[in-house]
């Protein structure tokens, strides 16, 4: 832990603030906070800062700058910009003059990153002007196609902006508008490579940019000294840009938005004004609540859940919902869960935890009350406590600017999860009253099993980034360590899950590596919308199968232990593997493998399209 | 700004962008007495310098700040120049 530096006659007031954001710590509105400070002053001084500062226990991502133009200054920016992404920034620079050999020959200088990022700038278009716009435009997308070719490394492709001075583009009108719409085709033609190419993604420089004003950051003299089109005034849009963009692919997005009712999903209070008195979507105060409620839906919509925690009777909230039901953009029946009662509000996130299976610290808390903010940060840390003051019609902006539901892409499981949370419910009501196995049985499940490719790819990478339960090794590989792990010989598949109240989409990924004498269970992860099913019951029987066609004598999984994943360790023992070697973190545990045994599942009804490599 | 105020906060950017406590920004500091000056942190240090004080340096004033008390001399000329140094 930094000790705050105190000398007589002197006082560090750098170390002070930094423990008054909480810097020090893991909680996680330090970030909210530095952030604010940020907007406040985003000096250079301030990043160069606030960058050495940086707590070391954030996830590094080494990330490869590739650019048309010098970006080498960006670093302390992008340090301070990842860190609020949640990533720490471990930047390689290519030099601009390197640029284009770096995508012909990717293995000389991006081997070993998990990301890269190519920053392009108008200077192809506008020092060869029209007649050649068209030569530039196919040579940057036969670059990329070479890349592509040659690496599967995630590419982050930063569109170019066109500068803004004047002069520059061209004097004459004709000539201006001309040469600025041969920067839109070259631009819509990276757009559409990347369209093509699910491992290559856009940053919106321009868009990102022009935020700070048109002019603001180029500066023709800098640019024409040391070649940077960016100045230091433009700095931190771009890092930010790149940090998002980046941390969207590589960090977990957080799960779960919890919020308070009384002035915050709607105005008033409804123990006070009554059914009819609360403002909850009509008249000015009603619009600002209805543009939130608009707001979580949209969320909802893409894979976070919903939750209600509220200090009221549950009757009247319902009775509530019911009376407003259209003027309000979001219903009862949108939250997959709801604590309706007068507890402290730390209990029922706790409570809201357990029932859906995930960690507080996926968990964003929303409330207008200073005391319940308070109340909820002291006792719960893990949790990101978003205020609603100063008011309302900024939360959606402000929840955004958290970045804790930044995503890069949001898959069919993304847009459905909320749904299959509430068909959980009913599968709960099922359970009760019955045996754990007359349960299982009874949901009449359905696995499959298919081979790594293009339309599971994203899911699985997914599934191994973010589950953090069910996940025998932890480990967090690139799509790159996949991709390569398959060209050695592994065997990576998707599990897919259904029962007789719906499809549950891709919940798992399996690993299996042939080293006969033993199969190699590399890893597994399993979400926790699946666990209690046994589906892994079903995934070891599998990985037996294909062992008995491997003439292997034993599944072998390395289980690393972790905070929270336990569960999969239990899992293993209650199949009878044993425990083969320890060492650290490191448990090895093995199961030999007989003509009969492990068998399949009883309680799975059937195992389809199993489709091996 | 009077000249005292421009040498106060000069020191407070250089402190900041090398790193160095204000007490260390002495007059003949240099990228030979500062291990951390180097090219990069030079231009770190004239973006600070213009953001701060809202002046534009230009090239040759830029490579000219070679030492602590040259970017004294260097930014007082500059405000000099846009009229805003009180003597």
């Amino acid at each position: 832990m930094t000790m705050l530096r105190v000398e007589a006659g002197a006082f560090d007031q750098t170390s002070a603030v930094e423990h008054l954001l909480g810097l020090t710590t893991h909680q996680p509105e330090a970030r909210l906070r530095l952030a604010e400070l940020l907007d406040r002053d985003p000096s250079t001084s301030a990043y160069l800062k606030w960058s050495r500062r940086l707590p070391s226990f954030v996830e590094s991502r080494r990330v490869a700058l590739i650019s048309s133009y010098t970006v080498e200054t960006i670093s302390p920016f992008l340090a301070v910009e990842a860190y609020l992404s949640g990533w720490r920034s471990s930047p390689s620079f290519i030099q601009y003059s390197n640029w284009q050999p770096a995508l012909l020959d990717p293995s000389a200088s991006l081997d070993g990153h998990d990301a890269a990022v190519l920053l392009l700038d108008d200077a192809t278009i506008v020092n060869q002007r029209l007649a050649d716009s068209a030569a530039a435009t196919t040579s940057i997308t036969d670059l990329l196609g070479a890349f592509r070719a040659k690496s599967k490394l995630p590419l982050f492709i930063g569109l170019a902006p066109s500068r803004p001075n004047r002069h520059a583009i061209g004097l004459g009108h004709e000539e201006r508008v001309q040469t600025l719409s041969q920067i839109q085709w070259f631009n819509s033609a990276v757009s559409t490579f990347c369209a093509q190419d699910r491992a290559t993604r856009l940053i919106d420089v321009p868009g990102a940019l022009a935020a700070c004003g048109s002019e603001a950051w180029h500066d023709a003299d800098a640019f024409a000294a040391t070649i940077s089109y960016v100045n230091n005034k433009g700095y931190p849009a771009l890092a930010r840009a790149i940090a998002r963009s980046v941390g969207g692919l590589l960090v977990p997005r957080y799960k779960v938005l919890v919020t308070d009712l009384d002035g915050t999903l709607w105005g008033g209070v409804l123990g006070e004004d009554g059914v009819e008195g609360i403002s909850a979507g009509k008249g000015r105060v009603g619009k600002a609540h209805a543009k939130y409620q608009g707001f979580l839906r949209q969320l909802r919509a893409s894979g976070i859940l919903l939750a209600i925690v509220s200090k009221n009777d549950e009757p009247h909230v319902r009775e509530a919902f019911e009376t407003h039901a259209e003027e309000m953009a979001i219903g009862w029946e949108d939250f997959t869960a709801a604590k309706v009662n007068w507890k402290a509000k730390s209990e029922n996130l706790r409570e809201i935890a357990d029932e859906l299976g995930l960690g507080l610290d996926s968990f964003v808390f929303v409330d207008d009350s200073p005391v319940e903010c308070e109340e909820v940060r002291h006792s719960l840390p893990m949790v990101t406590v978003i205020p609603v003051s100063p008011n309302v019609a900024d939360l959606p902006d402000r929840i955004l600017a958290s970045r804790a539901f930044d995503t890069l892409t949001i898959s069919r499981e993304d847009h459905t999860r909320a749904d299959q949370y509430r068909v959980e419910r009913a599968r709960k009501a099922v359970a009760q009253g019955s045996d754990i196995e007359g349960f299982l049985a009874s949901l009449e499940l359905k696995v499959a099993l298919s081979a790594y490719d293009n339309g599971n790819a994203d899911r699985i990478l997914q599934l191994l980034l973010k589950t953090n339960q069910f996940h025998l090794t932890l480990e967090r590989p690139s799509s790159v360590a996949l991709t390569n792990r398959l060209k050695d010989g592994c065997e990576l598949y998707a599990v897919t899950l259904a029962d007789r109240f719906g499809d549950y989409g891709i919940i798992g990924a399996v690993e299996l590596e042939v080293a006969p004498p033993s199969m190699m269970i590399r890893n597994l992860a399993v979400s926790c919308r699946a666990l209690g099913r046994k589906v892994e019951d079903a995934i070891v029987a599998f990985a037996a199968a294909r062992a008995r066609e491997k003439r292997c004598e034993r599944l072998v999984a390395n289980y690393v232990t972790g905070p929270r994943n336990h569960v999969i360790e239990e899992a293993l023992q209650r199949l009878e593997f044993t425990t083969h070697a320890t060492g650290g973190a490191a448990r090895v545990y093995a199961l030999p493998v007989t003509p009969a045994s492990p068998a399949w599942p009883k309680h799975v009804k059937n195992v389809i399209a199993v489709r091996a490599p | 700004m009077k000249r005292v105020e421009v040498g106060g906060r000069l020191r407070e950017i250089f402190a900041a962008v090398l790193d160095l406590r204000p007490d260390e920004v002495i007059p003949s500091l240099s990228p030979d007495s500062c291990e951390k000056w180097d090219s990069l942190h030079h231009i770190h240090l004239v973006n600070a310098i213009q953001e701060t004080f809202g002046i534009s340096l230009d090239v040759e004033q830029q490579v000219e700040i070679l030492t602590f008390e040259l970017g004294e001399v260097i930014v007082w000329d500059a405000l000099k120049a846009a009229g805003r140094a009180s003597e």
